[in-house]
């Protein structure tokens, strides 16, 4: 007997279903069923997940876009409260070149009403008390020619009142261009040179910061009496011929240290008279072309930053989660492939042995 | 009252359907796994019992009613398989014979009857897709949870072991 033969037998013999089971599964699946499907047990498993990640992803993109819609104005007051910061002249970090001042265009004319017409309104140093004095100016001048006049007559009012240039860029392009100059003024002075150097140009923006110093030079008096008192009553007791070597060396020391201290604090001293004494302008002159600075964004835009803002935190947090979960996701992955296999071979077994 | 499947088109669409048009398959199946018809016939019941209760996620898109089908019946004998192995170890002292039929397809050769008897259920199983019942390799291969290359490796295998032990006798 051949294979044909035995396969051609086995087809002529496939086994028939008798009457009586035929009735009994035709009862049974006729009957009705436990209870109608619903539409969560119809869409078990992996199709599930390919219906939950989608709904996930598109409930993530609703709700940034709900939020970015709803709130678009945070960006404009926070602008708005730099610029004011800016024209009242508070401590607000220096701003030239910084993206935050892009954001100050629309309060340029509030800023010419503030500062007046030739910046006069800056608030200058209190007489007889040590300050630190720093300014920023931004000036918009016509074109590049105005420009190279503009930082030329600025150097020469900085000369004029005692002052002198720290450091200084100039650059154009055609019709272009920007210079920047750091400069230091007597102290006393500086009210002057602000009102000749605002007389430059248009005023785009102005700042004033003043820190006083009074305290710091108190307490560095006050030290230096310390010290000086210290050192006298070291000499006094050396003077003494009665001294043990060994005490003697050790005043001696006492003495060379509170000295080397004094001299560092005269040092501080002079050096926080100087800081009082020279006050610094930050003056940024550019022409009207290269001022041009971007419109404040559009609700929209702002809408759509923030929406973009909150997916990226939806990201990241993904990931967090993704990279806490990973780990444990695996290893149940894991453990099930295994049982799976080891169930599979189980059965395999099984058939073979039965 | 008759459940029907939402999506299904050329397929049946009920259960009282599939179960007409492939209650044979399962329980020559079943038979050859089994080789007890008593057996199979209980186990063909189970099988459609289950099938009743799953019948909402059948998909057509992803097979055939009678692989489906199949599916559950190979569950369902597994199950009994492991029972009986159980049974066995327990009751090995007694040493109690398996019970099968002498004849459990009606017709066969008392030759053949007996070869397929020397083969393993897993021998018996293939036979009974690919032969009996003429699945396609990639339905076979579903019913199985095997690759296709696999059950053309375990026909070929089961074929020539019947053929040898046809031979011998």
């Amino acid at each position: 007997m051949n294979v044909t033969e035995i396969v051609d037998e086995l087809r002529v013999t496939r086994p028939q279903a008798s009457d009586a089971l035929r009735l009994q599964v035709q009862a049974l699946a006729t009957r009705p069923p436990a209870a109608a499907p619903s539409l969560l047990d119809r869409l078990r498993g992996r199709r599930r997940l390919l219906l939950a990640l989608p709904a996930a992803g598109a409930l993530a993109m609703v709700s940034a876009i709900a939020i970015g819609v709803s709130q678009p104005t945070s960006v404009q007051e926070a602008g708005s409260r730099l610029r004011d910061d800016q024209a009242f002249g508070t401590t607000v970090p220096p701003t030239v070149g910084q993206a935050p001042e892009a954001a100050a265009d629309t309060s340029r004319e509030a800023l010419k009403n503030r500062a007046g017409p030739a910046g006069t309104s800056a608030v200058g140093p209190t007489v007889g008390r040590p300050q630190r004095y720093s300014a920023e100016l931004q000036l918009e001048v016509r074109d590049a020619d105005g420009l190279s006049d503009a930082t030329q007559e600025a150097l020469s009012i900085v000369r004029s009142l005692g002052g002198y240039a720290v450091s200084t860029s100039f650059g154009t392009s055609e019709q272009t261009g920007a210079a920047s100059l750091v400069v230091r003024v007597p102290t006393a002075k500086v009210q002057d040179a602000l009102v000749r150097l605002s007389g430059l140009g248009t005023i785009v923006g102005q700042q004033v910061q003043i820190d006083d110093l009074g305290d710091q030079v108190s307490s560095l008096e006050q030290r230096e009496a310390t010290l000086r008192e210290q050192i006298a009553r070291l000499t006094a007791r050396l003077r003494a011929d009665d001294l043990a070597p060994e005490l003697r060396a050790t005043l001696n020391a006492r003495r060379a240290s509170a000295q080397r201290e004094l001299a560092d604090v005269r040092a501080q001293a002079t050096a926080v008279d100087r800081e009082a004494s020279l006050a610094t302008i930050s003056l940024s002159l550019r022409t009207e072309d290269a001022a041009a600075i971007p419109a404040t964004p559009s609700r929209f835009d702002q809408a759509v930053d923030r929406t973009v803002d909150i997916l990226a935190w939806e990201a990241i947090a993904l990931l967090y989660v993704a990279v806490v979960a990973g780990p444990f996701v695996l290893l149940a992955i894991g453990a099930w492939v295994a049982r799976r296999t080891q169930r599979r071979r189980e059965d395999e077994r099984l058939l073979s042995t039965s | 009252m008759t459940l029907e499947h939402p999506l299904a088109t050329r397929e049946p669409r009920t259960l009282a359907d599939a179960a007409e048009a492939h209650l044979d398959d399962v329980l020559g199946y079943l038979l050859y796994l089994t080789r007890d018809r008593e057996t199979a016939e209980d186990l063909a019941s189970s099988t459609f019992e289950k099938a009743l209760r799953l019948w909402g996620r059948f998909d057509p898109a992803r097979g055939t009613a009678r692989t489906w089908l199949l599916g559950i019946a190979r569950t369902t004998a597994l199950d009994w398989f492991r029972a009986e192995s159980r049974r066995r170890r327990r009751e090995e002292a007694a040493a109690q014979p398996e019970r099968v039929d002498e004849v459990f397809v009606e017709g066969l050769s008392p030759t053949l009857e007996a070869a397929l008897a020397a083969l393993s259920a897993g021998e018996r199983e293939v036979l009974a897709l690919r032969i009996v019942l003429e699945l396609d390799g990639d339905a076979t291969a579903r019913v199985l949870g095997i690759t296709p290359t696999a059950v053309s490796t375990r026909l070929s295998r089961a074929l020539k072991r019947l053929e040898e032990k046809v031979n011998e006798g």
